[in-house]
């Protein structure tokens, strides 16, 4: 008997996962729990351990790969039955055949018969132990023709087999590209598919571009007094004793508290607007999503209850996702729920940014590098610090207006935060 | 173990049989008194008696008629056809009657018999006694088929098949009954049926045969090593139920597969263990299925029965072929 | 073309057309037995002309009519006895069957074309009805012995026709049980017709019955409409079986009162006036005549019997019909004992409505 393992929902609705890293090969005798293999969803990396004790028949798919939810993702052989020497014993006997009432097949599971077969899997392993690769033979006739070596090639069909279609893009590569009229050779172009982070951001971004109207505020903000207020309250953790914080306190947790503050008195910047249910949805919570960087690509952790939380907490806490964005250990939970996003930019040199507001928000916020300018005040110029900030908002539910006054009070705390201090509750 | 030769296994797993179970009753031509044409009942009349062991009159179709009301009376009868070949004067009441039986009264009358009969060539018998017919058989639903190739798996495949409440069709292998020596289990014995045999392993091609074509299939791997081809032989032994698994992963293990056997190329058996080998096990071929038979026409005359069953030489072609197409 | 040759063989008769009997002759039969075996007859006329509309109406299935050798089945099964004797019926035996448990019902879903139809109930000592004609008669033969073998003395009786008689395996089984001196009565009915083919291009011979000495064995030509020569003569034979005295051949002339089946014409080969002259012989109709002379049966009784019969008929009706509709698992079930793996797989392919043949 042989236990077909499918991809399980990890996180909260998934549809689908890639393979980072299988921890098994076919053939392996795993015990339960053991890690099977690390899948990637969304942004977060998930490791799913053995579901079963038994020796590994088949993996359905390669590192690289997607995988949907429900689909076949290994298959197992509870232990002792993978082996075909085992002592004979007794007449085969089947089970006699079912009762009336018992004879319903699930016609989902009927598919999955058909598609994965015992004897597949079986033959599918064997050569998998030979160090063989799985192709159609059409697959391998057009392979051997294009000079393609199909160990090479990512294959589409039922266990990861090769494709006359997979090998399209090999094939294109092994001719060195699109032939050119001009007689100079050719260079090869790198064909990399899309996978992971960068395919949900490339997604991810593509509609919120098509679909949201963007309307941005920009303004220059004199960050003199953001500056003091940071060196007061890393001054305040020093004394008392709480170094690690005193280190992690940026003007970026100060920002988000800002933000957190202001967006109570302003609740349509942090709501989102449903165009098919024709609703409007203001949150009750406040949740900042702060940006960061990493090598695979922008990853936003939320800091929930921003409004609750103190600006120490919240750089404490802005520091770790920070830090676990960069390490891949984020779970789904610190990637969902943001109401707002904050994202600073200026590490990066840049001046003025006009940032994307990310699914089911409104707005949200960006701000960039601090330069000393040149600047009038009081009749007389003056050097201060000044960075630019925008605002961006979902133009259906927010009019220029309405994002202006928050930007606006937003500036002000910036500028002179004591003024937030009369309204403190 | 006890070494012996395919008769030998067969005689004594009958005369274990018959002992532990007295139901049991042969029928055939020429069982009794002289112990079978070939001398693989011999001894039985002798030792059982002969209510047990019955000389029938020479009515192939009555054999296998009366062995029905027999099963039906709650007997297990063990009939012989003295060859396959003429299992074709019995077919309808094999096909319509003992096959369908167990159906045909939804359960009331199962047909436990097993059906002895020795096929193919290799001897130089005259015409017809050499047909090797198992394809149409494996054909007929509700019929098990199996054919040893080795003396171990004769006594194992027969004392399951005596003890399987389905009719089944013991297939002997002619040429193989004193050619075919090996060590044989003592005391009870069985061997699954649905299970093929590994017999060789091997990395380059996979060789499928049953019957007497597995020394043929062994002889030709032998031929190939030295060519330094590695072959794997796997023996099918029971037709039905086919083993998909064990020849799906056998072939996944080379890529290739290349089917032996002594009956005519179209529609024979081979035809079936391509097909499920080509469903199961597409994913990792490397080269065409192919199957080395006998021709598609009669069985000649016993003086050139040679160049008509597959031979060695015309296996190593197959494998040659198998190979060269990588 | 007459059935009875100008040849020395008489069949042996003692009810006569008008329903009387040599004086002095006394049935072996009780009168409760008589009064089984009439309302037995009479019940199959019944199945049949009910049967016969239904088929019509497409109720029913393609089936055969025991008209016309009512006392042929009648007379040669109540020399049986059910607790332990055998019937192997061809298809043309309803009320030897009903004799050994069979029910109405049953015979009404086998002909609907429903499994259940040939599934013998346990303990009712019945074959399935067979349609590949003659192959059943070995199996009598192989049975006959097997029960033998295994110290019983029950009797196996077997049916078939005056066509199937030049099957093959006619020939091999009579020659089987004369050689294993088989507790076996071969009941041939030689009601003139195998379909349209008459008797006279079945066989060179004088008569059926004479073959069994070629085979070491009795034969007995009787009349197959006289439900007491018929009744006698297998009793003999019966009581010859159950005392190892080996097989006997019984042919049994009774002509056939209708169509071969409900899909023949016959009004294309029989000449009417032949078949009126044969409904004269109508074994139902002398042995009415009988039991009303012995006091028997009379108008009243003889209604009351009908109107029995008839709601009897309607039950099984009603009941066949509302039997359930066969499943697409009952493909599969009892196929096997123990089901391959190939097999399954195709099974719960069909189950789930995917359609034949494997994945």
């Amino acid at each position: 008997m042989t236990f077909e393992f499918r991809l399980p929902d990890v996180g909260e609705g998934t549809d689908s996962a890639e393979i980072v890293e299988w921890h098994v090969a076919v053939g392996a005798k795993v015990r339960e729990d053991q890690p099977l293999v690390d899948i990637e969803t969304d942004k977060a990396v998930v490791g799913i351990p053995c579901p079963t004790t038994g020796t590994v028949v088949a993996l359905a798919a390669q590192e690289g790969d997607t995988v949907a939810v429900g689909a076949v993702l290994a298959v197992f052989a509870a232990p002792g039955e993978a082996s075909l020497d085992a002592d004979p014993g007794e007449g085969v006997e089947q089970s006699s055949a079912p009762a009336r009432e018992d004879a319903v097949a699930e016609p989902a599971a009927l598919a999955e018969i058909t598609m994965l077969s015992e004897a597949a899997a079986a033959a599918a392993a064997a050569a998998a132990q030979a160090g063989h690769v799985l192709a159609s033979p059409a697959a391998r006739a057009a392979a051997r023709e294009a000079g393609i070596d199909l160990s090479s090639v990512s294959g589409s069909g039922p266990l990861g087999g090769v494709r006359v279609g997979d090998l399209d893009g090999p094939r294109v590569a092994a001719n060195g590209g699109v032939p050119r009229a001009s007689a100079a050779a050719s260079r090869e172009d790198e064909h990399r598919p899309l996978r992971g982070t960068r395919r949900t951001i490339a997604r991810t971004l593509t509609k919120q571009w098509q679909t949201v109207p963007h309307v941005t505020d920009y303004r220059e903000v004199d960050v003199s007094a953001l500056l003091e207020l940071r060196r007061l309250l890393r001054a305040d953790a020093v004394r008392r004793g709480d170094d690690d914080v005193a280190a992690v306190v940026t003007a970026t947790p100060i920002l988000v508290k800002l933000a957190a503050t202001l967006l109570k008195r302003h609740p349509l910047l942090n709501a989102t607007i449903d165009m098919d249910r024709d609703e409007i949805t203001v949150y009750g919570a406040i949740n900042i999503g702060i940006a960061v960087a990493t090598p695979e690509g922008l990853i936003v952790p939320v800091i929930h209850d921003a409004d609750r939380k103190t600006v120490f907490e919240i750089a404490v806490e802005a520091a770790a996702l920070t830090a676990a964005a960069r390490e891949r250990t984020l779970n789904s939970s610190d990637l969902a729920g943001a109401t707002f996003t904050v994202n600073n930019y200026g590490s990066l040199g840049i001046w003025l940014g006009t940032p994307i507001i990310p699914p089911g928000q409104s707005a949200n916020l960006g701000i960039g590098r601090i330069d000393d300018r040149a600047v009038v005040r009081d009749g007389e110029i003056t050097i201060r610090p000044i960075a630019a900030l925008a605002c961006s908002g979902d133009h259906r539910l927010l009019d220029g207006d309405v994002i202006a006054r928050f930007v606006s009070d937003l500036v002000r705390a910036i500028e002179d935060p004591v003024s937030l201090f009369g309204d403190l509750r | 173990m006890t070494e012996m030769n395919i008769v030998e296994a067969i005689n004594s797993t009958l005369a274990a049989e018959m002992e532990r179970e007295e139901r049991i009753i042969l029928l055939g031509q020429d069982i009794g008194r002289v112990g079978g044409v070939f001398r693989v009942t011999e001894g039985l009349f002798e030792r059982f008696g002969a209510a047990r062991v019955v000389d029938m009159p020479l009515a192939e179709g009555a054999i296998i008629g009366s062995s029905v009301g027999l099963a039906v009376s709650g007997l297990i009868p063990i009939p012989e056809l003295q060859f396959l070949g003429f299992g074709s004067q019995a077919f309808h009441q094999i096909e319509g009657q003992v096959a369908r039986m167990r159906f045909r009264s939804q359960g009331r009358y199962a047909m436990p018999m097993v059906i002895r009969a020795p096929f193919g060539g290799g001897v130089r018998t005259p015409e017809m006694h050499s047909d090797a017919h198992e394809a149409r058989y494996a054909h007929v639903p509700g019929l098990k088929v199996v054919a040893p190739a080795t003396a171990a798996d004769a006594k194992g495949l027969l004392t399951t098949a005596i003890r399987d409440e389905d009719p089944v069709l013991f297939l002997e292998p002619l040429g193989g009954y004193r050619l075919q020596r090996d060590d044989v289990p003592e005391g009870e014995h069985t061997v699954p049926f649905g299970q093929v045999r590994r017999v060789r392993e091997g990395s380059d091609i996979t060789l499928i045969a049953w019957s007497t074509a597995v020394r043929v299939a062994l002889h030709a791997a032998d031929l190939a090593a030295e060519e330094g081809i590695s072959c794997a032989v796997i023996d099918v032994r029971t037709l039905v139920p086919l083993d998909e698994v064990g020849l799906a992963e056998a072939v996944g293990r080379t890529g290739r597969a290349l089917i032996v056997h002594e009956a005519p190329y179209s529609g024979g058996f081979g035809a079936e263990v391509a097909a499920t080998v080509q469903q199961e096990a597409f994913w990792t071929l490397q080269a065409p299925i192919r199957r080395v038979t006998a021709y598609d026409t009669p069985y000649p005359i016993a003086s050139i029965e040679q160049l008509y069953i597959p031979s060695a030489e015309r296996v190593l072609e197959g494998i040659r072929l198998g190979i060269g197409e990588a | 073309m007459s059935l009875v040759e100008a040849g020395p063989e008489q069949p042996h008769t003692i009810l006569a057309p008008d329903g009387t009997v040599p004086t002095g002759y006394e049935s072996p039969l009780d009168d409760a037995a008589l009064l089984y075996a009439y309302r037995l007859m009479k019940l199959t006329r019944v199945f049949d002309t009910r049967a016969f509309n239904l088929q019509r109406q497409g109720r029913l299935g393609t089936f055969s009519q025991v008209t016309g050798q009512e006392a042929s089945v009648v007379g040669s099964a109540l020399a049986l006895e059910p607790a332990r004797d055998w019937v192997v019926p061809q298809y043309r035996e309803l009320p030897a069957m009903l004799h050994m448990g069979y029910t109405l019902t049953r015979a009404l879903l086998y002909f609907r074309g429903n499994p259940a139809g040939n599934a013998m109930p346990e303990r009712v000592n019945l074959m399935p009805i067979q349609i590949s004609l003659g192959t059943q008669v070995p199996h009598a033969v192989g049975l006959a012995w097997g029960l033998a073998h295994q110290g019983s003395d029950a009797v196996v009786m077997t049916y078939f026709g005056d066509g199937t008689s030049s099957e093959g395996d006619i020939h091999e089984a009579m020659n089987l049980a004369g050689v294993r001196r088989a507790p076996v009565v071969f009941v041939l009915q030689n009601n003139g017709w195998a379909i349209s083919t008459p008797v006279s291009s079945q066989t060179a011979a004088s008569t059926f019955a004479s073959r069994a000495a070629g085979y070491g064995f009795p034969g007995e030509l009787v009349d197959g409409n006289d439900f007491f020569a018929v009744h006698e003569a297998c009793a003999r034979a019966v009581a010859r079986a159950r005392e190892g005295a080996g097989p006997t051949l019984i042919e049994s002339r009774a002509y056939r009162l209708g169509a071969h089946n409900t899909a023949d014409d016959p009004t294309r080969y029989v000449d009417e006036t032949v078949e009126a002259e044969r409904w004269k012989l109508d074994p139902l109709l002398r042995m009415q005549r009988y039991m009303v002379a012995r006091g028997l049966l009379d108008e009243n009784t003889e209604a009351a019997l009908d109107a029995e019969l008839t709601a009897e008929m309607e039950a099984a009706v009603v009941e066949a019909e509302a039997y359930p509709p066969p499943h697409v698992g009952q493909i599969f079930d009892h196929v096997y004992a123990s089901e391959p793996p190939r097999v399954a797989r195709q099974r719960r392919a069909a189950e789930a409505g995917a359609g034949g043949g494997d994945d």
